[in-house]
């Protein structure tokens, strides 16, 4: 296979092509072309996703556009459901607290906490410095850029966005003269040598030759039992009945466990090398791992970033699909262990909750717990999708409090680690004071 | 609650050296103040290996973290800056190409700069990539200046050229003064737990056994509590990495001290240079299936700018690392852990990271087989990345001595086998955020040995083809400006308070 890739046509729902289509036409070279067949659009839904995500940041979208595509901002949300005491779990994205001589403040709050023989209060002493979190528990709402050399810096401002609005603007927004757009129900594939697929027939008729053919229809898991990643702790919560939804909520937005007897029945899935020959399965087609943390709308938009990075060359595409291929495999890995986190550490009793608990942890999951557990060190991996912080919070929240420290943390003066501390609090503190309220926020937002 | 169970105290260190001081200095400054007690045994009548006069910026961390202050290093040491290597002859004869501690060009569009560097290379419109990057350009100059935070100049880092010897000396002289016992003697036993089997002792030939909760294994090659007593599985990479011998010698400086190492491909192996102040470290690495001792020795001695200042020393190694780094009590830090041939300068910074993990994985009451488990991880991980990287500079070549066409026809990982494949098909760069070697190295490497992309990112494609020539010129420019600017590095050197250039200390 020889010369160039050429054409690029892209189909799925319109939620779901929008984000791909906005991201390729930001970027495309003048020689290739993209055609957009729209299918059908599904239910809306919200995702909440970063104000700094990667993706955003390469369609060169801030604040103001993500206002404009009708985004509601926030700090943070509510985890709702996974304790025993009924209790929510309050979560914001955040920067690294102010560490003290290198270290992270929870290991030398650990060590405070051990000398004080008050190891079950950890928890609370910790919360007091979780900035992010006591912001959006109380209602505030502010920005990094808002004070870069405070406090401030470590907000992690989310953006609440409705799908639909959002795949509006993009399409919207898209004025290459290389987008084609097409409206088809159905299509079919037609191929040539090798199962490469050389043209998509319209209903109507028809047809368009294709170069690379990126498909976000929506897959039936069954379909993709001979290549997937296992995801079997996501597996037995679903056949449990457990999913999530998110709803707006106020003052926060929130996750929820569905009701039972609403829960999505299909079964969560990855494939395990969605590019294939010259046929790509992105978002939906490709994975489905759960609505909790807007997984499958993060994976959507690391596929759309991933897809512009790995753009073919030619038609024989092989580096670029192996390309792709580890990184969704990355991805996956990523996600799947977010979302696995609340589930594997639930407390609720129920035999349902118990069965999730029983179920094998990923690796990567299991290292942070372990590790953060016996000492309150996190690991890092590559393609991290959330920050170090975030992970801190979630394992604090959700009761996995360090058996032992960083033995570094020994080595300071209790006195002088008793001012610095206060000092930090009094200016964590302060600035909590400062921020402006969601609605002067969104005021000044509303005003441009 | 409260924490009761006895703390681990006692920390032995088996070895002295590059490896064993650096860890003491580390412990003492790091963990001191938290109750351990650290005692270094080492024997004068054991020579050590002095390895890594070259070092990575990594160890501007590493001194920063024991609150070295660079200029009196520099000066206790003999240091010498170093702003990349310079490999020659590498891919074909005459070639050459310096892996710099910076990056090369800057943004251009949402495609990386090789990409764009690639599309104008295609159609013969762009200089060679070394040109697009500060540090080389002042490396080939023989200029530097630290780098400044201003803003409008290319970003890069450097690291060191320092006597080996010299540098450990002065942490055993940090490390005593923070605590650390030193114990002189000639290890004869070591004694083991009998139902645990951790080792428990070591003892010394005047009788004395030294005690510790943990042990330290910086005793070399011998590797005399990981290898020979705990009996850990050595994995031998020489399938990969066929060097297995070196010979090293001192010798005078012929006048050159450009702020950078130099790697020369030889018949069989290559050449190291390390300019210090007052002297020059050489050695030759080869492959004694290609090249036998003499012939080794005499292509070493033929190569020399100066007059030599000892006897060649001749080193054997397999290159490879056993396969656990932490096992029981014990923890292999240096070249009791592994060896990787010095081509990339690699052998203090293994030291560094095995330091740094476990600083940060010490234990406190009782050694955690999790911890354990995290170590090796960590250093498996940083063993694998750089073998896969110093693997590519032997695979790539285009040589016609025998031992080239077999490095050529070797078998590879197959990690690197995809990562040769996806820079040559699309300029594709390895994506990892762990490791010692990032997208500049590779590069650096890649288009150094004529690994040229056949095609790029195709948004590359999306700038006019006379404005990437534009941009790509004023790049140039800028960077040629900026290194004309610096001063010259024995300028720095004699600012910085250098006992031998320009013949001083002589």
């Amino acid at each position: 296979m020889r010369g160039e890739c050429g054409t690029i046509v892209v189909v799925g729902g319109y939620e779901d092509i929008w984000p791909v289509a906005g991201l390729l036409a930001s970027q495309l070279p003048p020689h290739l072309t993209v055609h957009v067949i729209e299918q059908s659009a599904s239910a809306s839904s919200l995702a909440l996703l970063p104000v700094d995500d990667r993706y955003f940041g390469a369609l060169g979208w801030g604040v103001s556009e993500l206002a404009a595509a009708g985004a509601r901002f926030t700090l943070g949300f509510v985890l709702d459901g996974l304790r025993r005491d009924g209790k929510p779990i309050v979560a914001a994205p955040s920067g690294d607290l102010p560490a003290i001589a290198g270290l992270a403040l929870h290991q030398i709050l650990r060590r405070v906490a051990a000398q004080a023989g008050a190891l079950d209060r950890l928890a609370e002493l910790y919360h007091g410095f979780s900035f992010c979190a006591r912001a959006a528990e109380s209602g505030k709402m502010a920005l990094p850029a808002d004070g870069p050399d405070t406090p401030l810096a470590m907000l992690g401002p989310l953006a609440l966005l409705d799908r639909a609005t959002l795949a509006e603007a993009l399409d919207r927004g898209c004025a290459a003269p290389n987008v084609v757009r097409h409206t088809a129900s159905a299509i079919a594939l037609e191929r040539g040598e090798g199962e490469v697929v050389g043209t998509v027939r319209l209903a109507g008729g028809e047809r368009l030759e294709t170069g690379l053919l990126v498909d976000l229809r929506t897959l039936d898991p069954d379909s993709a039992r001979g290549d997937a990643i296992p995801l079997p702790l996501l597996e037995t919560a679903q056949s449990r009945g457990i999913a999530f939804e998110l709803r707006a909520g106020q003052p926060l937005p929130a996750y929820h466990v569905k009701p039972r007897g609403e829960w999505d029945r299909s079964r969560p899935f990855a494939l395990a090398a969605p590019w294939q020959g010259n046929h790509l399965r992105l978002g939906p087609a490709a994975g489905q791992i759960s609505g909790l943390f807007s997984a499958d709308s993060r994976l959507l938009l690391a596929h759309a970033l991933d897809l512009v990075q790995c753009l073919p060359a030619m038609r024989d595409m092989t580096v670029e699909a192996r390309r792709f291929n580890a990184l969704h495999a990355r991805t996956i890995e990523r996600l799947a262990e977010l979302v696995a986190a609340p589930l594997a550490l639930n407390t609720r009793s129920e035999q349902e909750w118990q069965a999730v608990r029983a179920s094998p942890v990923p690796e990567a999951l299991r290292l942070r717990i372990d590790q953060f557990r016996n000492r309150g060190r996190l690991p890092e991996f590559d393609g991290e999708i959330v920050d170090r912080q975030f992970w801190i919070d979630l394992l604090m929240a959700s009761g996995v409090v360090p058996r032992s420290h960083d033995r570094r943390a020994d080595a300071f003066d209790p006195r002088q680690l008793d001012r610095a501390l206060g000092t930090v609090r009094a200016q964590l503190d302060q600035t909590l004071r400062e921020i402006s309220s969601q609605a002067e926020f969104d005021a000044r937002i509303a005003r441009g | 609650m409260t924490e009761r169970a006895q703390a681990i105290r006692n920390v032995v260190i088996v070895g002295g050296g590059t490896a064993g001081w650096m860890t003491a200095a580390a412990l003492a400054r790091l963990l001191g103040g938290t109750g351990l007690a650290i005692t270094l045994v080492e024997s004068a009548a054991i020579g050590t290996v002095g390895v890594g006069e070259a070092t990575l910026p990594q160890i501007r961390r590493f001194n920063s973290l024991l609150g070295i202050d660079e200029r009196e290093m520099m000066a206790r040491t003999a240091a010498t800056i170093k702003l990349g290597i310079e490999f020659r002859d590498w891919g074909r004869v005459g070639d050459s190409y310096i892996h710099p501690f910076g990056r090369f060009g800057q943004e251009i569009g949402p495609a990386s700069f090789v990409d764009y560097w690639a599309r104008a290379h295609a159609r013969g419109m762009v200089a060679p990539i070394g040109q697009y990057c500060l540090p080389i350009m002042a490396a080939m100059q023989g200029r530097f200046e630290p780098p400044h935070g201003n803003g409008t100049r290319q970003p890069y880092d450097y690291a060191f050229q320092f006597d080996a010897g010299l540098y450990a000396a002065w942490l055993s002289e940090l490390a005593q003064s923070a605590g650390v016992v030193r114990r002189e003697g000639r290890i004869v036993d070591v004694a083991r737990n009998s139902e645990s089997g951790a080792i428990s002792a070591v003892s010394l030939e005047d009788g004395a056994a030294i005690r510790g909760d943990l042990f330290i294994d910086c005793s070399g090659f011998r590797a005399l509590l990981i290898g020979e007593t705990l009996e850990t599985p050595f994995e031998d990479w020489s399938h990969w990495l066929p060097c297995n011998r070196a010979f090293a010698v001192p010798c005078a400086n012929g006048g050159d001290y450009g702020p950078y190492t130099r790697a020369t491909a030889r018949a069989a192996g290559w050449q190291w240079r390390i300019p210090l102040q007052h002297r020059v470290g050489n050695g030759l690495v080869y492959c004694d299936a290609f090249w036998d001792d003499m012939d080794a020795a005499e292509a070493l001695m033929a190569n020399l700018e100066g007059e030599r200042g000892a006897e060649p020393r001749q080193l054997r190694f397999t290159t490879g690392r056993r396969s656990a780094l932490w096992r029981s009590n014990c923890v292999a830090i240096g070249l009791a852990g592994g060896f990787l041939e010095p081509l990339e300068s690699t052998s203090i910074d293994l030291i560094q990271s095995g330091i740094l993990n476990l600083v940060e994985l010490f234990p406190h009451t009782a050694i955690e087989e999790a911890d354990r488990r995290e170590y090796n991880r960590l250093m498996d991980l940083e063993f694998e990345r750089i073998r896969d990287f110093l693997v590519l500079h032997y695979v790539a070549n285009q040589r016609e001595e025998e031992f080239w066409r077999a490095m050529r026809a070797m078998p590879m990982p197959d990690s690197l086998a995809d990562r040769i494949e996806d820079f040559r098909e699309r300029a594709m760069l390895p994506d990892y955020a762990d490791g010692l070697f990032q997208p500049v190295s590779w590069i650096s490497v890649f288009l150094g040995q004529n690994v040229v992309p056949r095609r790029w990112d195709p948004r590359a494609d999306a700038i006019d083809a006379d404005e990437l020539g534009k941009r790509l010129t004023a790049i140039h420019g800028k960077i040629a400006d900026d290194a004309v600017a610096m001063p010259l590095h024995l300028d720095f050197l004699e600012r910085a308070g250098a006992r031998y250039v320009y013949g001083a200390g002589q």
